[in-house]
């Protein structure tokens, strides 16, 4: 039969419950330390990589910009055709007055040769034109012609007027649509 | 010191023992991990902003090589159009050659000062007087808008009296100054939208003025300009 022996000083022994916690935290330190070794490796391993990255991206980016200062002359005529054409968009954008006349001249052209447009003032907001229509037909006509069209939003006849020799005149402000 | 320790329990010096590497380690992990972790974090910021720069970078090259030739000629045409100084007397001269061609006569030809929009664009208006027949009159207004530089017809008064048509007529014509810088390197440019390629086709149909640059004279002046 075995006999165990327990040379250790009575002062230097430790309760058995201590000992095998002391082995427990013992084997967790070892654990930590091994997980400490992988993390600074796992770290050191990404950074080393990361910088080889950033130096061979640096590298590409000075071989890209030495390429775009070569193309100088180009970039300026793309932008300087991008900044006209921004600013001939807001000249386009503008409002004239061709839209209106456009829109009144095809009833001024079903007048007789006989009735007169006196006055024809044209903004881009309205149109205002004096007709002198020589004949009732004329007058009657203008009128059935300009409330048929649907390019204008209101039409207002500011001044009416007869005299047996010159016919009807009339006073027409028109605003667009 | 060593008597300080051997005061210490047995006990105590193992629990000691064992815990303190735990400690260093976890000392070590919250030291060299915040470090660690604040470099790589810090070197693969700006990996990814370089990739970026360098995304942009190779997207701008592309575009200014293969950029339209159209871009080179629609510069021209575009200055043209809406140019970088006062454009009065090319505007006045396109309106003369336009009278002419449509053979009314054209009078009273005043400019006024520019006014700055809010726009940045700068409004001169010109202000003439026409006299001719009404479809002459209505075919020269709306050949106007053919013209380079661009024109907007702001105001028309037109009288008629014994079968002539007399309009004062006020165009407003624009310029704006050239761009004075490029955008940054890294900044991203692209191509020409269809918006702007219309623009530019609708602008490259304008009729361009008739006027002829003289270069700079580069005679060779007499070397005895007294002599024979």
């Amino acid at each position: 039969m075995a006999i165990t022996l327990n040379l250790l000083p009575p002062e230097l022994a430790v309760d058995k419950k201590l000992g095998s916690l002391l082995k427990g935290v013992r084997a967790m330190g070892i654990i930590l330390l091994a997980l400490f070794l992988v993390f600074i490796l796992g770290v050191g391993g990404i950074f080393v990589v990361s910088t080889i990255s950033l130096r061979s991206t640096n590298a590409s980016l000075d071989q890209l910009k030495v390429q775009i200062s070569s193309q100088e002359k180009t970039e300026q005529k793309l932008v300087l055709l991008k900044d006209r054409i921004k600013n001939i968009g807001v000249v386009n954008a503008k409002p004239g007055s061709l839209k209106s006349l456009n829109s009144i001249e095809p009833l001024l052209l079903t007048l007789s040769p006989d009735s007169t447009v006196t006055e024809l003032n044209i903004d881009p907001v309205k149109v205002s034109l004096t007709i002198n229509f020589r004949s009732n037909q004329d007058l009657s006509d203008f009128f059935e012609n300009i409330t048929k069209s649907e390019q204008f939003k209101s039409v207002i006849l500011s001044s009416f007027g007869y005299n047996p020799g010159t016919g009807y005149l009339a006073g027409i402000t028109i605003l667009n649509q | 010191m060593k008597d300080l320790l051997k005061k210490i329990p047995v006990s105590t010096q193992k629990i000691i023992g064992a815990v303190l590497p735990i400690i260093i380690v976890i000392l070590l992990f919250i030291f060299v991990g915040k470090f660690g972790i604040t470099k790589v974090t810090d070197i693969r910021a700006k990996s990814a902003e370089a990739q970026k720069d360098q995304n942009v970078l190779t997207q701008k090259l592309s575009v200014l090589q293969s950029v339209d030739a159209a871009v080179s000629s629609g510069t021209d045409i575009s200055i043209s159009a809406l140019p970088d100084s006062n454009p009065s007397l090319i505007v006045v001269s396109q309106l003369k050659i336009l009278a002419g061609v449509n053979g009314i006569l054209i009078s009273n030809i005043k400019s006024g000062a520019g006014v700055v929009e809010a726009s940045g664009l700068v409004k001169v208006d010109v202000t003439f007087d026409i006299t001719g027949v009404r479809p002459q009159i209505t075919a020269f207004l709306n050949s106007t808008q053919k013209l380079s530089p661009l024109m907007v017809l702001s105001r028309i008064k037109i009288v008629e009296s014994a079968g002539e048509t007399r309009a004062n007529v006020v165009v407003s014509s624009f310029f704006a100054g050239l761009p004075k810088t490029l955008p940054a390197l890294t900044d991203n440019i692209n191509d020409l939208t269809p918006a702007e390629k219309k623009i530019l086709t609708d602008i490259s149909t304008l009729t361009q003025p008739l006027f002829v640059q003289i270069p700079a004279g580069e005679t060779q002046g007499s070397a005895n300009p007294f002599g024979e």
